[in-house]
């Protein structure tokens, strides 16, 4: 077998004593978009940090690129292209709209081309540039989501980490949130996702992941899952 | 009430209001980037006046230049002091209140060894050089030299600081890691290296607060103890780890300061710098101007 871009064997993280997720494995392939479903406390947010270094890697190993970076700390995964938006967005609330965006590049891979990448963000979320001196805290629920996904953006990433990125937003913000995803893929970024919109993101996912209880539970493509009548019993309420 | 409109007492407010917004900021800047509580800031400040005394009563150096010096040294122990008290304990701790509360003892005990290594070395005679004090006047106001330094560099200090915090990526980086620690993380913000920082910058400015102080005040082994307590009346007045709340804390308690003193006598200098520390805490623990809020 050869490389994978990232691939996860036997993960098992958590809270201290509380674990929350017992051993898991699955692969993400480079360009593609995979998704990780699953109901509320299933470990997917678990999953999504023990991958970004924001929770500690107890057992198991993670490996990006081939190398192993399961011990290093999450600011050197920033460093080789892993970036998260988390779910609540964890924005700096006091500091401006273009501040959140600078301080997103702080790695050196995206400090580079702060100019540049700042102006694609702006491009990509008009509403930010119109808001760009304003407070961070001060943007709509939607607005915010934006400024999550576009700090992300300025490190440049390989690999983005979405959790939630639709959560307690209006159908047409949740609209724009999922095409910026399918703009990002078009320009070859990898994307990790768990979102509660399960059909769609399957829809745009090349293969998905069920976690249940800190396990995975059932893995296919996107469109092969969608049709998979657990998946619609459980989580479709078809 | 003529004396009370004066530029006399303005001006003093003024001197005395930056050198509590200088020490505010240092304290500010470590407490709200780990949860450190330095109450052994003031401690800095002496060894910084001690800097100044000694070089230039043994080799003439003017205290100008001595900033600098304190500066590099009181920075040098900021460094020393993360690397060797604090860094394991803010990677290994848990719950904030047990760091504010371990970091409180170790801060007492890194205070009690300065001081009494400092009264060793020293002796416990309080001292004076006073340095450019010369008596000026610019219109009805009598003015020192190094009083209106000690307003011009603390407050160009201060802005200083104002500015590196909105300009520079590790300016940007201290502010976030205030506001929001895991998403500092996540935005790849090299944390270790902005708590370093934060130290130096902390440490140093309260070491450049003790050059301004021993060109007008006698200095003392034991002299950091009441501006440890000036400087938690400050960033708690401005709201913990709300660095621009601290600055103007700094002047209004300069304020209050000499403008309760005309009021009263001389002896209730303390009493109305604890009275305003217990006032604010019973009336309102989050600060007068608000919460975590930072430089903008
Ligand atoms: N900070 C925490 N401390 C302790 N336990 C936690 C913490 N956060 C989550 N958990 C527990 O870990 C388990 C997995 O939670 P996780 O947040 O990963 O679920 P999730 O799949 O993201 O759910 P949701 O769809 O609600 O976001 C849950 O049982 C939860 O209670
Ligand atoms: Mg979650």
């Amino acid at each position: 077998m050869g490389e994978r871009f990232l691939e996860i064997e036997g993960l098992v993280s958590g809270y201290g004593a509380v674990v929350a997720v017992h051993g898991i494995d699955f692969v993400v392939d480079a360009g593609k978009v995979a998704a990780l479903v699953g109901s509320n406390g299933a470990g997917k947010s678990t999953t999504l940090r023990a991958v970004s270094g924001l929770l500690p890697t107890v057992r198991g190993s993670i490996r990006f690129e081939g190398e192993e970076i399961s011990k290093l700390p999450a600011d050197q995964r920033v460093d080789r292209g892993i970036v998260m938006v988390p779910e609540g967005r964890l924005i700096f609330s006091q500091m401006s709209v273009e501040e959140n965006l600078r301080i997103g590049a702080f790695a050196p891979r995206g400090r580079r081309q702060t100019a540049q990448t700042l102006e694609t963000v702006y491009e990509m979320f008009p509403r930010l540039a119109e808001r760009r001196r304003q407070a961070g805290g001060t943007l709509s629920g939607g607005e915010q989501q934006m400024l999550a996904l576009g700090r992300g953006l300025m490190a440049r990433p390989k690999l983005l980490l979405l959790d939630e990125p639709t959560l307690g937003l209006a159908p047409m913000m949740a609209d724009t949130i999922f095409e910026a995803i399918r703009s990002l893929v078009s320009e070859k970024i990898t994307i990790l996702i768990a979102e509660q919109d399960v059909t769609r993101t399957l829809q745009q996912a090349s293969v998905g992941y069920v976690i249940e209880n800190g396990r995975i539970v059932a893995s296919g493509s996107g469109q092969d899952l969608l049709i998979d009548p657990s998946v619609k019993a459980a989580y479709l309420g078809i | 009430m003529d004396a009370f409109l004066s530029g006399q007492l303005l001006f003093s407010a003024l001197v005395i209001g930056s050198v509590y917004a200088l020490i505010g900021l240092g304290l500010n800047l470590v407490y709200g980037t780990m949860r450190l509580l330095n109450i052994a800031h003031g401690d800095l400040m002496m060894l910084g006046a001690y800097t100044s005394f000694w070089l230039l009563s043994l080799v003439g150096l003017s205290p100008i230049l001595s900033l600098l010096i304190a500066a590099l040294g009181a920075s040098a122990i900021g460094a020393a002091a993360y690397f060797g008290l604090f860094r394991r304990q803010i990677e290994i701790s848990g719950p904030v209140e047990k760091l504010e509360a371990n970091s409180l003892l170790l801060f007492f005990g890194l205070s009690v060894v300065v001081q009494n290594l400092a009264a060793l070395a020293f002796t416990a005679s309080p001292r004076a050089v006073p340095y450019l004090d010369q008596v000026f006047r610019v219109g009805e106001i009598s003015m020192t030299a190094n009083r209106l330094l000690t307003l011009g560099v603390a407050l160009a200090l201060c802005a200083a600081t104002v500015i590196f915090l909105r300009a520079n990526i590790y300016g940007l980086a201290i502010k976030a890691l205030i506001q929001n620690r895991d998403a500092a993380k996540i935005v790849g913000v090299k944390v270790e290296r902005v708590q370093l920082l934060s130290f130096m910058l902390g440490f140093g400015l309260a070491g450049l607060a003790g050059v301004l102080l021993s060109m007008t005040e006698q200095i003392s082994p034991f002299m950091g103890f009441p501006f440890t307590i000036a400087a938690f009346v400050v960033i708690i007045t401005g709201g913990l780890g709300n660095l621009t709340g601290g600055i103007i804390a700094g002047f209004l308690l300069g304020f209050i300061e000499i403008y309760g003193v005309v009021l009263t006598s001389q002896n209730a200098r303390s009493i109305i710098l604890y009275g305003v520390f217990v006032a604010i805490l019973l009336l309102r623990p989050q600060g007068l101007l608000g919460g975590r809020r930072v430089v903008r």
